[in-house]
């Protein structure tokens, strides 16, 4: 069975004011279709990264990625898109819900980025709705007005509407109280009976240990259950050019130093601060801060 | 996206920040407005001051022979050149009468009823103009005009159409009532009018023997080249009277408001551009405004823009997201302007009319501006508004699309 993820060799290494940041370290990562996969790690260990990779929202420094057979690190920025359009449920900490925007609304967005009909799209949406359990009357409520146990229902039906190969869950009960938070692991649990694949992404280990397997990241390295308390070697956030170089050798990518030359998630200037906003994790500097001193990344 | 999905969601967000985007529309509404008011406005004045001209002055030549020149040669002329739709003389004639209220100066023109059409000298209120017969037989008929009827009538609203004038003892029949402003003048006792008739009545009752004409004004097709058709009507006219070829420049006097015409567009032509500046300039600040509030609505939704992106959308979707946006602030704006604008320049052109502004501007006395409308300002107007916001909110959109969505979804 050709697996749902198939992670080979990826590193990450974004390219700071202070020098390289060597975020993921020779990662090798598979999920099979219908499985429940846990990743774990304390803040700062790269988790946050190796999602956005795993989301096709960014892309390795080297390494292969087949999701679903398809090598997404070779894909321009608009293949990416319409891979997250069709392949891939996103599901955040923070819901991130459109606010002006009612329940079903929400739910239908991902559809209108793809050629789906309007009518065929709220079909979809109440689907999805239905399999989330939220009851029909709140379909025409705007999402603010929902607790967050409901948000956080309507985010995961968003992330199935597109009947995604895979769904991405990024702390989803952080935000929530235990008893919210436990049923929302259990409609996650009622999709992974479905047939669903999903990848879980938590710091704490007591919603780990709901997935059917756990995999640990600690320092940029992952480590597979049975290896959490393995033997490899820390490393420290910061590489010199001549390991980048060495890592960037098995990719013919022509400017060592450059991580990202030639490929458009990695292009540095798309990795510039936000304008003009004051976030501390948008400005490169911090970040590395944060890298080094294992900060909040994730 | 499809277009309709698009402006949904334009809607929806401008209406989230509605004082924001009211304001920012108020920019444009005040930008095209001032254009539409301009345009309009200026588009008037310069109808009223042709129309003040006469009608049909534009294709008007004047012919003034030095020498005695006929009917016949009228006649002969009209054959030689077809470039005219009309060619007519006309004569002038001088009566006085006698009333109550003093003397009254009467200046009679001698012209044929399509001479008097043509020219736009006569517009009828009442009555009619002269028929053929009557031109033809040089009956003893005569078109008022209001002052005239004042004149000899005392009130300028008697009804006098079938009634008699006596001019130099003989009787002649009012026909019609003319109603376009008269020339009047009054000085040292004496009224000054001025009365129509038919060129034949003309010269058989008051040119005292001599059937010699006045002018002739011919009305060129539409088209012709007036200047160079001055130049042949100057030609032929000589040829006509037999004016030797070395005469021809003291002996033929020819001239057209062409360049009156013409130098008056230009002036206009330099007052709609530095009109069409300052609107503009209200404009470029209002295509500033849009900007303004398109870049803070884009820092506002970075997270939505990251959450767009997560879920599929690619960067030519946020593109056209923000670019549909300002589009539909600035199509709002415009359709309110165009209104607002044709309102101020009617507004504008009562004022005027009222300060007595019109005539300080070499407009007739009494005459108005209808500001004009068409509908190609209109769609200007739309299209400029379009194309304002698709290029103020150009730099926004596409500040929006190139942000990174790891970055725009770790945004607080």
């Amino acid at each position: 069975m050709r697996p749902v993820i198939d992670m080979r060799g990826i590193h990450r290494i974004f390219e700071t004011e202070a020098g390289f940041a060597h975020v993921l370290h020779d990662i090798d990562f598979t999920v099979d279709p219908g499985e429940f996969v846990a990743i774990t790690g304390p803040s700062g260990s790269g988790k946050s990264t190796l999602m956005n990779i795993l989301g096709c929202l960014d892309t390795p420094t080297s390494g292969t990625y087949l999701l679903t057979g398809l090598d997404v690190a070779e894909l321009t920025d608009d293949e990416l898109a319409e891979v997250r359009a069709t392949q891939i449920g996103f599901v955040f900490q923070s819901f991130n819900l459109l606010p002006r925007m009612t329940v079903l609304e929400n739910v239908m967005l991902p559809l209108a980025y793809t050629d789906c009909p309007r009518a065929e799209r709220e079909r979809r949406a109440v689907r999805a709705l239905y399999s989330v359990a939220l009851a029909v009357d709140h379909y025409d409520h705007r999402v603010n007005e929902l607790s967050g146990g409901q948000m956080q229902r309507v985010a995961i039906a968003r992330a199935l509407v597109n009947d995604p190969a895979i769904i991405l869950a990024d702390e989803p009960t952080g935000n929530l109280d235990s008893h919210t938070g436990a049923m929302v692991l259990e409609t996650l649990h009622a999709l992974r009976r479905a047939g669903k694949t999903i990848v879980l992404i938590t710091h704490d280990p007591g919603v780990a240990a709901q997935a059917d397997r756990t995999v640990t990241i600690r320092d940029g390295r992952l480590y597979h259950e049975d290896e959490r308390h393995g033997t490899k070697t820390r490393r420290r956030g910061v590489t010199s050019p001549a390991e980048i170089t060495q890592v960037l050798g098995r990719r013919p990518i022509a400017d060592a130093p450059d991580p990202g030359a030639g490929r458009p998630e990695a292009d540095p200037s798309a990795r510039r601060p936000l304008f003009a906003v004051p976030s501390p994790m948008g400005h490169p500097h911090r970040k590395t801060a944060a890298v080094l001193g294992g900060g909040a990344l994730s | 996206m499809s277009l309709r999905d698009l402006i949904r969601e334009a809607l929806r967000s401008l209406e989230a920040n509605r004082g924001r985007s009211l304001l920012t529309i108020l920019g444009i509404v005040i930008g095209i407005a001032a254009v539409i008011a301009m345009t309009s406005l200026i588009g008037g004045v310069r109808n009223m001051l042709v129309e003040g001209l006469g009608l049909n002055a534009a294709r008007a030549v004047y012919i003034s022979p030095m020498y005695q020149m006929t009917q016949d040669d009228v006649d002969d002329l009209r054959r030689l050149m077809p470039e005219y739709e009309l060619i007519e003389g006309s004569a002038y004639g001088y009566a006085q009468v006698s009333s109550d209220s003093g003397t009254v100066d009467v200046g009679i023109t001698g012209a044929n009823a399509s001479y008097l059409s043509m020219t736009g000298q006569v517009r009828l209120a009442e009555g009619r103009l002269f028929t053929t017969q009557e031109e033809t037989s040089g009956a003893r008929v005569v078109i008022l005009d209001r002052a005239g009827v004042q004149a000899l009538f005392g009130s300028a609203d008697a009804s006098v159409v079938g009634k008699t004038v006596r001019l130099d003892n003989k009787d002649y029949t009012v026909v019609g009532i003319d109603e376009s402003m008269p020339m009047t003048g009054s000085g040292s006792g004496s009224t000054y009018i001025t009365v129509y008739m038919p060129l034949a009545t003309v010269l058989t009752d008051f040119s005292g023997g001599y059937e010699y004409l006045s002018q002739v004004v011919g009305i060129a097709y539409e088209g012709v080249d007036i200047d160079a058709l001055m130049e042949t009507t100057k030609t032929q006219v000589a040829a006509v009277m037999g004016i030797p070829d070395d005469q021809i420049d003291e002996g033929v006097y020819v001239y057209s408001m062409k360049s009156q015409i013409d130098s008056m567009n230009g002036f206009m032509n330099s007052f709609s551009l530095i009109m069409g500046a300052v609107a503009g300039i209200s404009l470029l600040v209002g295509g500033i405004g849009i900007m303004n509030m398109m870049l803070t609505n884009v820092t506002e939704r970075i997270r939505e823009i990251g959450v767009r992106r997560a879920l599929g959308a690619t960067r030519r979707d946020i593109t056209s997201q923000f670019l549909v946006e300002s589009s539909v602030v600035c199509v709002t704006g415009g359709i309110i302007g165009t209104v607002l604008g044709y309102l101020i320049s009617w507004g504008l052109s009562i004022g005027a009319s009222s300060l007595g502004l019109v005539s300080a501007m070499g407009g007739m006395e009494g005459a108005s501006i209808s500001p004009m409308i068409s509908p190609e300002a209109i769609a200007a107007a739309v299209g400029l508004s379009i194309a304002i916001g698709l290029v103020f909110g150009f730099y926004p959109a596409r500040r929006a699309a190139r942000l990174d969505p790891v970055e725009c979804l770790r945004y607080q």
